[in-house]
């Protein structure tokens, strides 16, 4: 089976690594991301099977973020999951407004944190992605060998 | 293997009474208790003086056991939730089968241990006496596990027939050397305490080990616990294969630990572990990340809220992984507390000592830190008193959670990979609190400079002269 690729993006260093403890033990690839810009370059660079956001991030909030993916084409299938510590009508609405798939709220539990991406991961269409990033990764290597 | 195949039909009969789910019938009951007015010595004892035929059930917490007796001795032994070992397996990796035959007899014996020895015999591959041997070793050794419970419920039911295989190979086992036996072994395990192993540790052989384990002076016990260690089979099964009791292997695997040969594997606890530490930390951060903005004094009661409610989410886990609790069935919460203050107090004492303003506002008190007093400081102190208790306070529950967590992890990981995984993650989370803390004392002294100024300001303050403290009547008198 393909290795599946999730990309966290909190400011909390804390979140990150709790993410990427919970997730690895699952052998999920973790990438991490502390602030929006470097969310959208760690988007571009690893092309992750779904992305975890935080709303509130220095440089570009979590809703700019969700926007700024759902233009791209290649991106528009891609589970975006909220995370975040409010848990408001309004909050959940604006997150669902600007192309966020599903809202978590802090604070979570790990073992449902994991359920909820592991249903997003096991869809055809993730499968088919982690395919696509595998072949296209050969392909990188074979052109630099 | 015409007579091998009979063997396996007839051991392949489950005993009489104990249903599928582990619960017992009802009807024959003709006594019950707990295990804190009667215990499991005595109970047996009794059973065995009277010259009983039925089974005891015994239960403490998630642990299970069934003793079957026959006219006051003991037969057999079930232990619910523990699996089978492979014993098949055991012997193949030990030396004692060939791998072909290995294949053979597991097509044959299945899953069951006692079939698979029995077979073994038929084929002279293990001695006769080796069935009621291994037989009484697991007796012996569940047994002295369960008389570790100090807690938990016992139910006698009588004429439940032990084995039903008619004329199956039987051995009846003496109460009371069965009982010395157990009491001989739980008492090693007690010696053995400061282990962090438990019977369900498994262990896996180093995989970057580049020495020569010839050179290492390894024993004959050793050895054979070194080719068992490939990560599949826990403690218990290891020792019911060598024959050796539980808190010897657990020394064994110890030594093999410290030569770099094995790491250890408890998938199970580690998998708690970790899910209830990850849960207790995700909390504790978000308490953190909550009012960023408020005043000085808010934000540090805040902080002392946050590290109070992580140090006692840190003490109610280790009620449950604790290594002296564990494997011990359901503790009674006089003993939890008492362990937890004797561990634990005596560290906030010593650190109330660099923080005197501390003495009795946070305290250690039934197992828990105590902050309460904190919350209605305000109300006692005000000003730059007030600021300076609670950054005292802050300083104290920074320092007590660390060790409480320094503490806690060793206790229950020890030096594996799992507790370095989690000491990154709390060095994560302690950076958080830090970068918290070094704002507050920017903004503390901020404050200072500011306030010494505005006092040299004022006509007639001489420079140097003590100010007056905000101090309410009260407070002064209980802080000075």
């Amino acid at each position: 089976m393909e290795e599946s690729v999730v990309l966290v993006v909190d400011d909390s260093p804390t979140v990150r690594k709790i993410v990427q403890l919970t997730l690895q033990r699952e052998r999920i690839r973790v990438v991490t991301a502390g602030d929006g810009l470097s969310a959208l370059a760690a988007v571009a660079d690893e092309q992750p099977d779904l992305m975890l956001l935080d709303i509130m991030l220095p440089r570009m909030d979590g809703y700019n973020i969700c926007q700024v993916v759902r233009k791209n084409l290649a991106y528009r299938d891609m589970p975006i999951i909220m995370l975040s510590g409010r848990d408001g009508i309004f909050d959940k609405m604006r997150g669902k407004l600007s192309g966020s798939t599903e809202y978590i709220t802090k604070p979570f539990d790990s073992t449902e944190l994991v359920q909820t991406i592991k249903r997003h991961l096991e869809t055809p269409a993730a499968r088919e992605r982690a395919a696509q990033r595998m072949a296209s990764r050969q392909q990188r290597l074979r052109r630099r060998v | 293997m015409a007579l091998a195949r009979e063997v396996f039909e007839m051991w392949e009969h489950r005993p009489v009474g104990w249903s599928r789910g582990g619960k017992m019938e009802p009807q024959g009951r003709i006594l019950d208790g707990n295990l804190e007015t009667l215990g499991l010595q005595s109970t047996l004892k009794m059973l065995a003086l009277s010259g009983k035929t039925g089974v005891l059930s015994v239960t403490s917490g998630q642990e299970r056991l069934a003793i079957f007796l026959r006219n006051g001795h003991i037969v057999d032994l079930d232990e619910p939730g523990t699996p089978a070992p492979d014993l098949i397996d055991m012997f193949r990796l030990l030396g004692r089968i060939p791998p072909q035959r290995a294949a053979e007899l597991r097509r044959l014996a299945g899953a069951n241990p006692a079939t698979a020895i029995m077979i073994m015999v038929q084929l002279q591959l293990c001695a006769p006496d080796e069935l009621p041997r291994r037989t009484e070793f697991r007796v012996i050794q569940a047994i002295s596990r369960a008389v570790r419970w100090e807690r938990g419920r016992f139910e006698f039911h009588r004429d439940i027939s032990p084995i039903q295989a008619p004329g199956g190979p039987q051995q009846l086992f003496n109460v009371d050397h069965v009982l010395l036996e157990a009491l001989r072994m739980a008492d090693e395990w007690s010696r053995s305490g400061s282990l962090s192993l438990t019977r369900n540790t498994v262990a896996r052989w180093m995989p970057q080990f580049n020495g020569d384990v010839t050179q290492l002076g390894l024993g004959r016990e050793e050895i054979d616990a070194l080719c068992l260690s490939n990560g599949q089979f826990p403690l218990h099964a290891i020792s019911f294969a060598l024959l050796v009791s539980e808190p010897q292997v657990a020394t064994i695997m110890r030594r093999l630990l410290e030569l770099g040969l094995v790491e250890v594997v408890d998938a199970h606890l580690e998998a708690e572990l970790e899910r209830s530490l990850v849960n207790l930390i995700t909390q504790s951060q978000y308490q953190l990340s909550q009012e960023t903005r408020s005043h000085a004094e808010q934000r540090m009661l805040a902080l002392v809220r946050t590290m109070g409610a992580c140090v006692n989410g840190l003490l109610t886990h280790h009620t449950r992984y604790a290594r002296m609790l564990r494997g011990r069935g359901e503790v009674p919460q006089r003993e939890v507390r008492r362990y937890l203050e004797a561990t634990f107090g005596p560290v906030l004492a010593d650190l109330e000592r660099s923080f005197p303003r501390m003495d009795e506002v946070v305290r250690f008190s039934d197992g828990r830190l105590d902050y309460q007093e904190l919350e209605t400081l305000e109300k006692v102190v005000k000003g730059a008193e007030l600021s300076d208790c609670l950054w005292d306070a802050v300083r104290l529950c920074s320092h007590f959670m660390r060790i409480v967590f320094d503490r806690v992890l060793n206790d229950e990981v020890g030096n594996s990979r799992v507790g370095h995984q989690f000491e990154d993650l709390w060095s994560a989370f302690l950076r958080e609190i830090d970068e918290d803390m070094a704002r507050l004392a920017y903004r503390r002294a901020t404050t200072r400079v500011q306030q010494e100024r505005a006092e040299q300001a004022r006509p007639g303050v001489v420079s140097g002269v003590p100010q007056a403290y905000g101090v309410a009547p009260d407070g002064r008198r209980r802080l000075s």
